[in-house]
Formats: structure tokens, sequence, C-alpha cells
């Protein structure tokens, strides 16, 4: 199937691959060949491109929607990816340590713009050091 | 005739012109190499989202969203992006007039119509006219990121949810090329979902759709982000067609430095000479009379 990362920085990944792992707002979804056509959300997090005959694809993904047409094209629209070349670890767990701080002493509530702010740094974070963790 | 100190401060003068016309143009061009390459970037990601909304405005009614809603227009919301800096050509005074001439041929088909400008240039022409001016958004051209389109976005998107206005056109200059940037003016609200982009390729029959988490959902977070990318883009396109202006005037500006310089040299170079023989024909004369 055809695979392709779009943001506003540039095309990141254009290509064929066996599958893509996206990570819908309802939960982690594999898209694989032959996916019935789909529009849908993503949340901050990891998403993985397997390519046949490589080393998969790990990818730091921020919001966006995965558009899959005529179940072989799938196209990911997102303000942010990042592969692992272009992550800084140390920067990247400073983030964690005060985002997690941060989000432990707040006293907002669950559903306000600020917490979810929050969360999301923490969220960015943790998928930005799980994706230099899988670094080949 | 000037005197020869005269001729003298106005070479100087022109060179340190030249020079300063010179740099304008090398950093201008170095900067449109920049926006050009960020315009290149960003289309695909334009492009896609247009399909994304065109997916979406299969079957949907202009209920659906607020931001889709169709109104008679009567009120209008005019986007005007210009730069803050002069020395472009006639990059900010063709948007100007454009809009200005739509204002006026507008005006009595509507009963409101507003002004919100990004630039100093702009807000400046409009105010030497005594036209009111909305929102002004200042130092956005030369930072341009995809929150700060954003932030205009969100405030041109709630001005029309709560509607204050019941179209919002942007006004900007096209990128064409270096020597030739368009005005363009288009629609952004109310989102028409049959004016998204569908590239051939993608034009499969999409009827059994899946939208995840839902339709609404899924539309709600897509017409904001839309608007945004529109915003966006237009100002990459104003960034690039700034600097390409900016470029060829001051090439132009540069070229007449050269050449006034060239004419004032000559006119220097003569008033030295005939000075000169002056002085000779003094000197020579005296001899004369003092040998007879």
């Amino acid at each position: 199937m055809k695979v392709e990362i779009v943001t506003p920085v540039g095309v990141k990944f254009s290509g064929d691959a066996g599958g893509v792992m996206a990570p819908g707002v309802l939960g982690d979804m594999g898209l694989l060949p032959g996916h019935q056509p789909m529009l849908a959300a993503l949340r901050t997090g990891e998403a993985v491109v397997s390519i046949p005959g490589q080393e998969p694809l790990h990818l730091v993904i921020d919001g966006g929607y995965a558009h899959v047409v005529g179940g072989d094209q799938v196209t990911i629209t997102t303000e942010l990816c990042e592969a692992w070349q272009e992550i800084d670890a140390a920067a990247a767990q400073a983030l964690l340590d005060t985002a997690s701080a941060a989000l432990a002493a707040t006293k907002e509530d669950v559903s306000t713009m600020a917490w979810q702010v929050k969360k999301h740094d923490v969220d960015l974070a943790t998928t930005r050091l799980r994706v230099v963790a899988s670094k080949p | 005739m000037p005197s020869l100190k005269a001729i003298r401060r106005r070479i100087a003068s022109v060179k340190s012109t030249g020079k300063i016309t010179r740099a304008m143009k090398l950093v201008a061009a170095a900067k449109l190499r920049r926006a050009q390459e960020r315009l290149v970037q960003m289309r695909p990601y334009a492009l896609r989202v247009g399909d994304m909304i065109a997916e979406l405005g299969r079957g949907t009614e202009s209920e659906a969203h607020p931001l889709l809603a169709q109104r008679p227009p009567k009120r209008t919301l005019l986007l005007i992006l210009t730069s803050d800096r002069g020395l472009a050509g006639a990059f900010n005074s063709n948007v100007n007039k454009a809009a200005f001439a739509w204002l006026r041929d507008h005006k009595d088909q509507r009963d409101h119509i507003e002004l919100h400008i990004v630039g100093k240039k702009g807000r400046d022409y409009f105010k030497a006219r005594k036209i009111d001016v909305g929102h002004v958004y200042t130092d956005v051209l030369n930072q341009v990121t995809l929150e700060r389109a954003g932030g205009i976005g969100r405030d041109v998107g709630a001005a029309f949810i709560d509607g204050h206005f019941d179209e919002v056109y942007v006004v900007y200059n096209v990128f064409r090329s270096a020597i030739m940037q368009n005005v363009k003016m288009e629609r952004l609200l109310p989102v028409m979902a049959s004016e998204g982009h569908e590239s051939p390729d993608q034009a499969a029959p999409t009827a059994d759709t899946l939208f995840e988490p839902t339709k609404a959902a899924v539309l709600d977070a897509l017409l904001p982000m839309h608007l945004n990318v529109q915003i966006y883009r237009c100002l990459l396109e104003s960034v690039a067609s700034e600097m390409g202006a900016r470029m060829t005037s001051m090439d132009a500006a540069t070229k007449n430095a050269g050449e006034l310089l060239a004419r004032i040299t000559l006119a220097y170079n003569r008033a030295r000479q005939s000075i000169i023989t002056t002085e000779l024909m003094e000197i020579t004369s005296g001899a004369e009379a003092l040998k007879g």
C-alpha cells in the first residue's frame, strides 16, 4: 500500500509499505492493505510504518488525521512528525520531567484546556523517548 | 553650476544609497529563497487537508457545522495581508488598492464591511483614507508560523460563528515569480466543501467511508484546521511575494543609482576640468603680460 505522511514543513514519508500502525483517538489502529475507506482523528503518539525488507520506521505523530482511500492508500496529515534522528533525548526527558511535575501539581479539572495542554506535553515527551528507544 | 564640493557630497550620497539598495536586494533574495522553500513544502499539506474536506463535504449539509453556514451576505469581513515595511515595489499598494476598490464597489450592497489588517502598511493606508479598521496584526510576515496563522484563524472563525459576519474574504498577493505577483481575493468562510482540491488518484468511491470517532467530531476539528491552513498558505504566499517585489525593486534602484552616479561623476569631472583650464589660462596670460 502507498503511505504518505504530510506535515506543513514538507512530505515526511512517501512510499510503499506493508502496513501502518497509527495512534487513533480511540486507540491504536493497524492499517493494512484492503482497509475500508476511513477518515480518523489521531492523538499524540507513535506511528509505525512497516516497510518490507527494512527496519520498521518509528515516528512521533502529534495529532492530525489518517485518511484511507480506496484500500491501498493511507495519508497521514499531522502538524508534527519526527523520527529518532531528529529527537534530542535529553530535551525530551527534561520536557517529560517538567510536564509531569506540572501535571501532578495542577489543580485544574481534566476537562480544562490547561490540563489538556500539560497532558499533551507529557504524551509528546513520552512518545519521543519511546521513538528514540526504538532506534535500530 | 553647483560647486565642486556640492557635487562631491552628492556623489557620496548616491554611492551610499546604492550600497543600501544592493544590500537590501541581497537580503531579500536570500529570504525569498527560504520563503519559496516553505511555500513548496506546505503545498502537499494544504492539498491533503483539502482532500479530506472534500471527502467530508460529500453529502454534508451546510447546517452540519457553523463554519459551513450559508447566510445572505449582509456583513462582510475583509482580511487584508500587507507587510510592515515598505520599499517593496507595488507589493502593498496593489493589495490596498484592490481592497479599497472592492470596498467602494460593494459598500451599497452590504450593511457593514469590516477590515482586519495584517501589516502596518495596510493599516496606514486605510487610516489615511479615514476608513475604520478592526483588528490589526503586526509583525506577522517577518515570522510566519502555523501558530500565528492559527491565532488569526481563531479570531476570524469565532467572529463568523458568533454571527458578526456572513462571509469572510482574504485579499493577498499570490507569488508567481520574483518579478510577478498577482493580487487575489478568496473566500475563506463559509467553507465550501466542494472547493477542496481533489487529486485525481483519490477519486475512488467513498460512500461507505468510516469516520473515527464520529463524522461530526472529525468535521469539528477539521474545519478550523482547514481555515488555519488556508490563512497560513496566504501568509506564506505574501511573504514570498513581498521578498520577490523587494528584490526586483531594489535591483532596479541599484541600477538607477549606478546610472545616476555615472552622470554626476561626468558633471564633476567637467566642472573640475573647466576650473583647471581657467587657472591655466590665467597663468599663461599672466606670464605673457610679464614678457611684454
